[in-house]
């Protein structure tokens, strides 16, 4: 009796504290929908363009991230629209401000007007960026013949404004020379892609018999961590490579036949370090940032989906939406969409377990004091391609032929030395882009050329104290 | 039994508590999508949603959506963008603003004011001053920073246009005489300058062009360069007192409650030979003047390409989420612009603290008179011509002679002095420049009489004085390129 007693009154109690939860977290954070449909009706009935919900949801939403971490943030969605995109020759990601600098590329025009890995470019012609999406950025690069961008610098917090003359647009998410002794590669970019890539220059190292790597995660500022995550798998024996909130990040035990030295510096910021701490490797250059955030997106349904969407699965809950949608196998349609938001889920624990902070900042093994770039000076010599567009059979370029020269020097092509892509060459570009990871497409892509021309930068890739030091700590 | 059913009603409430919660109504609207996102946020995101602020940063939020001229405004700058500081003299650096993201973004700049003298320009921005940072400060606050004593000194950090580093620049506070039109003459061409429109520049205009008519003078030179604009009210009296029955000026407005207004020009003013000079900086209401002459073809245009603004914006309070409710009840409506217009009519004013802030939004356009839209793309003048120096006339004022007297020889004074000054740059006298009408002053004053067509008797009489002011304004405008062309232009017509 006293048992049953004792039984109650816990369930009794369980039963309060769970409604008293559930009171709690319904009584969620909300604002009063009346006023805001007030004020959305008296701003739309006065500004000089129709004003659609949708349209100004998204910066609205940026409003209610205000003051919390930057890559919480609303994008526009952009649908591509066949127009050509162009770059200032630097990689992007979003942020609420407009777009970080994750890296940027030698002798670009980025590099040439002093930017850096964490400068924030906030507007473009005067006009707010904190909207709008890479692709669209880069897509309004392309109408313009030059464009005014105000940047806010990382080191400084001042704005400073540059003209910029647009350029084509390629991804060169790995640069990848093979030295002497080790095969070096920098990572520029972390996408979808860049795993594969990187796993296909392992695979023609390994190939080539080289077991030394020198892995340079320099000016890196990133938040892709689940593309980082894929990266240091390739690299790490086995385990946790990093955990968030929505999960963990492992690996299977696997033999790694590499040597590897990783660079960092001050600017090794996010996916770099989650690859810093997880792979067994010496450790060259100065502390690394200790910043790493878990980003989710979520897609910002329009009004009109959001009441049609909101019916049919019973809720106006955003999440159980988009839960029930995915458990019933049906897909958003792209005019469902206004745009994405980012959120910052959680920070990101290390591979040791420990929250990626400033107190876990990676030591470098080898401390060196300039642990600058070498080889972003280096201009393009006369046997580069000079990046313009793709090639693919029947082409007829004098690229063409230097990506020739280039491929013969790689023992993957025998042919006629000509400017004609003939169909010799097309099973060499295919040759060389399954060595280094990307689609055996035959086509001569801008960032094939890119990594192409790599091959000629080794001279220029050791002009730096940091790979000097791995070098030599190899012989 | 009874105990039964408790226990089953026990066992039941969380279940339903737990089917309840997902059951949150979805409303239509821009207030039900913004709560289902915010409840996204608030649940999945690391760090916490800034409440105090909230309402503040949605609405700062939504208008960063929109163009960049369209902002949410603190009620205390709000306050204090009444033209309180257009409306009499002080002393100050002699500029007018508004509030920028970065500092104070500068509106128009009053001749001859400290900041004239220094060469700020419209579009400048004020980003600090004396190392106080201005970002963030509310007008009233910048304009209490910058005020004070006369002949004080302040040091403020500029970014020119805006943009680049920036630059400091020291100045001395001064008597600011607000006036955005002044005027000379040189020969039988009157010369305006115009540096801003304010509600009085109609009437500032109106009694210069009294003196202009009396003078029996119908060719005006209008220099509206550095002119960013101001009241479209100013802009529109100027107009009128030159053209006839012409429309100045169409405004297309977005809410139906404006109607779209065609100003016309209904007065029957002189026959007036107009000449305007512009360059990038004549902005605006200084738009519309500019494409008025040149589109009713009253006139020609000097310079280089205008700047290319022509959406017009105006300020709205607006209520805080319980005033809202509050007011919505009281008026039965839910706009919120309805709501505040109503409010008045019933007698009700709302208190201070009602009103979360203001927001500035463009709320239409105007177009010239054949109906071009001038956005982004300015006016194209008749006669281009590209002019980095200074507007001369604007700093020269200093060496005329101040005609109040006549001369002969052996009078002293200051403006014996000055009119020595100009005959020894014309050539006419080589002596000291000193203030004594001497033997040789006599002499250069008979030689340049003479020269002029004037009758030759030494004696510096007010038609020679004003000669000599003439003289001295024509020498110094040569080597403003725009402005000479202007006056080549309408003095041509003659021939």
């Amino acid at each position: 009796m006293k048992k049953k007693l004792l039984f109650k009154t816990i369930y009794i109690l369980f039963i309060c504290l769970l409604s008293a939860s559930l009171v709690f977290s319904s009584s969620a954070l909300t604002v009063n929908e009346n006023y805001y449909d007030g004020l959305y009706s008296f701003i739309d009935m006065m500004y000089r363009n129709e004003l659609g919900i949708d349209e100004i949801m998204g910066a609205s939403l940026n409003g209610v991230l205000d003051g919390m971490s930057q890559y919480s943030c609303y994008e526009i969605s952009y649908t591509d629209t066949g127009k050509s995109l162009s770059g200032i020759g630097a990689n992007l990601e979003k942020v609420r401000d407009g777009f970080i600098i994750v890296s940027v590329n030698p002798s670009s025009p980025a590099y040439k007007a002093g930017l850096k890995s964490g400068d924030i470019i906030y507007r473009i012609d005067k006009q707010n960026t904190s909207v709008m999406g890479v692709n669209q950025f880069k897509s309004y690069l392309g109408e313009k013949e030059s464009v005014l961008l105000e940047i806010i610098s990382r080191e400084t917090g001042r704005v400073t404004a540059v003209r910029f003359n647009s350029e084509p647009d390629y991804r060169n998410d790995v640069d990848y020379v093979i030295l002497d002794d080790a095969g070096y590669i920098r990572i520029n970019a972390f996408s979808e892609t860049t795993a594969d890539i990187v796993a296909g220059i392992l695979g023609s190292l390994d190939s080539l018999g080289k077991k030394e790597i020198i892995l340079d995660l320099r000016d890196l500022v990133s938040m892709n961590i689940e593309s980082a995550a894929d990266i240091a798998g390739l690299l790490s024996t086995g385990g946790t490579i990093a955990r968030v909130k929505s999960g963990t990040f492992n690996v299977k035990k696997h033999e790694v036949d590499f040597n590897v030295k990783i660079l960092v510096n001050e600017m090794t910021i996010g996916a770099a370090e989650v690859i810093a701490a997880s792979v067994p490797a010496v450790i060259y250059g100065q502390t690394t940032a200790g910043q790493a955030y878990s980003i989710k997106k979520y897609p910002v349904l329009t009004e009109k989906a959001y009441i049609k969407y909101s019916q049919d699965m019973g809720t106006g809950e955003i999440t159980i939406i988009l839960n029930k949608l995915k458990a019933r196998g049906i897909e958003l349609e792209p005019d469902d969409i206004s745009g994405y938001l980012n959120l910052v889920e959680s920070g990101v624990y290390n591979s040791g377990g420990k929250l990626i902070s400033e107190n876990t900042r990676i030591e470098p093994n080898v401390v060196i004091e300039d642990t600058e770039i070498g080889y972003m000076d280096y201009v393009p010599g006369e046997g580069m391609i000079e990046i313009r567009r793709n090639y693919s059979e029947g082409s007829v370029n004098y690229d063409v032929y230097k990506a020739k020269s280039i491929l013969l020097e790689l023992g993957l092509f025998d042919g006629l030395m000509t400017a004609v892509f003939s169909g010799d060459m097309t099973d060499a570009v295919n040759k060389y882009k399954s060595s280094v990871g990307y689609p055996e497409d035959g086509v001569l892509d801008m960032s094939t050329q890119a990594m192409l021309n790599t091959y000629s930068m080794k001279s220029a890739v050791l002009d730096d104290k940091c790979v000097q030091a791995a070098v030599s700590d190899i012989n | 039994m009874k105990k039964k059913s408790l226990k089953i009603l026990l066992f039941i409430l969380p279940l339903v508590l737990v089917v309840m919660i997902p059951l949150v109504a979805a409303n239509e609207g821009f207030g039900g999508v913004l709560n289902a996102y915010i409840r996204l946020i608030d649940d999945r995101s690391e760090t916490v949603i800034d409440i105090i602020d909230l309402d503040k940063n949605i609405i700062k939020g939504a208008l960063s959506g929109t163009d960049k001229y369209s902002y949410f405004q603190e009620i205390t700058t709000y306050n204090s963008q009444a033209d309180e500081y257009l409306d009499s003299n002080f002393v100050g650096i002699g500029v007018t603003m508004t509030e920028d993201e970065k500092g104070a973004f500068i509106n128009s700049v009053f001749v001859n004011s400290p900041a004239y003298r220094a060469g700020l320009k419209s579009g400048d921005v004020i980003i600090a001053v004396n190392g106080t940072d201005l970002k963030g400060k509310s007008l009233k606050q910048i304009a209490a920073i910058i005020k004070g004593p006369s002949k004080s000194s302040l040091e403020i950090e500029i970014l020119v246009n805006g943009l680049g580093e920036p630059k400091k620049i020291a100045l001395t506070r001064d008597l600011v005489i607000i006036k955005t039109v002044t005027y000379t003459m040189f020969g039988d061409t009157a010369y305006i300058r115009m540096t801003g429109f304010t509600n009085k520049t109609g009437e500032e205009f109106s009694k210069i062009l009294e003196k202009i008519n009396s003078a029996g003078v119908n060719k005006l030179i209008i220099d509206l360069r550095d002119n960013g604009g101001g009241t479209v009210r100013g802009c529109i009296e100027v107009a009128r007192k030159i053209l006839s029955d012409e429309t100045i000026v169409k405004m297309d407005f977005r809410y139906n409650g404006y109607l779209d207004i065609r100003y016309v020009a209904s007065e029957n003013p002189n026959d007036y030979e107009i000449a305007i000079i512009v360059n990038g900086n004549t902005a605006s209401a200084a738009e519309i003047l500019s494409a008025a002459i040149k589109d009713n073809d009253r006139g020609i245009l000097v310079g280089e390409n205008t700047f290319g603004k022509s959406l017009v914006q105006s300020s709205y309070l607006i209520l805080t989420d319980e005033a809202y409710e509050k007011y919505s009840a009281i008026t039965g409506e839910t706009n919120m612009h309805v709501i505040i217009k109503t409010l008045p009519r019933m007698g009700i004013e709302p208190d201070e603290d009602e009103w979360l802030g203001a927001v500035k939004l463009t709320i239409g356009e105007y177009m010239t008179p054949n109906g071009e839209s001038i956005n982004n793309i300015g006016i194209e003048p008749d006669f281009i011509i590209n002019y980095n120096g200074l507007i001369v006339f604007d700093y020269k004022v200093d060496e005329e002679i101040f005609v109040f007297d006549k001369f002969n020889i052996g009078m002293v004074s200051e403006q014996v002095k000055k009119a020595k000054s100009i005959l020894a740059d014309l050539g006419f006298y080589k002596g000291e420049i000193n203030a004594l009408y001497d033997q040789e002053a006599f002499d250069a004053v008979m030689q340049f009489q003479a020269a002029e067509g004037l009758y030759p008797y030494g004696v510096m009489d007010f038609t020679t004085q004003s000669a000599l002011n003439n003289r001295l304004r024509l020498s110094n405008a040569e080597m403003d390129k725009q402005l000479m062309k202007a006056y080549q232009e309408l003095t041509k017509e003659d021939n």
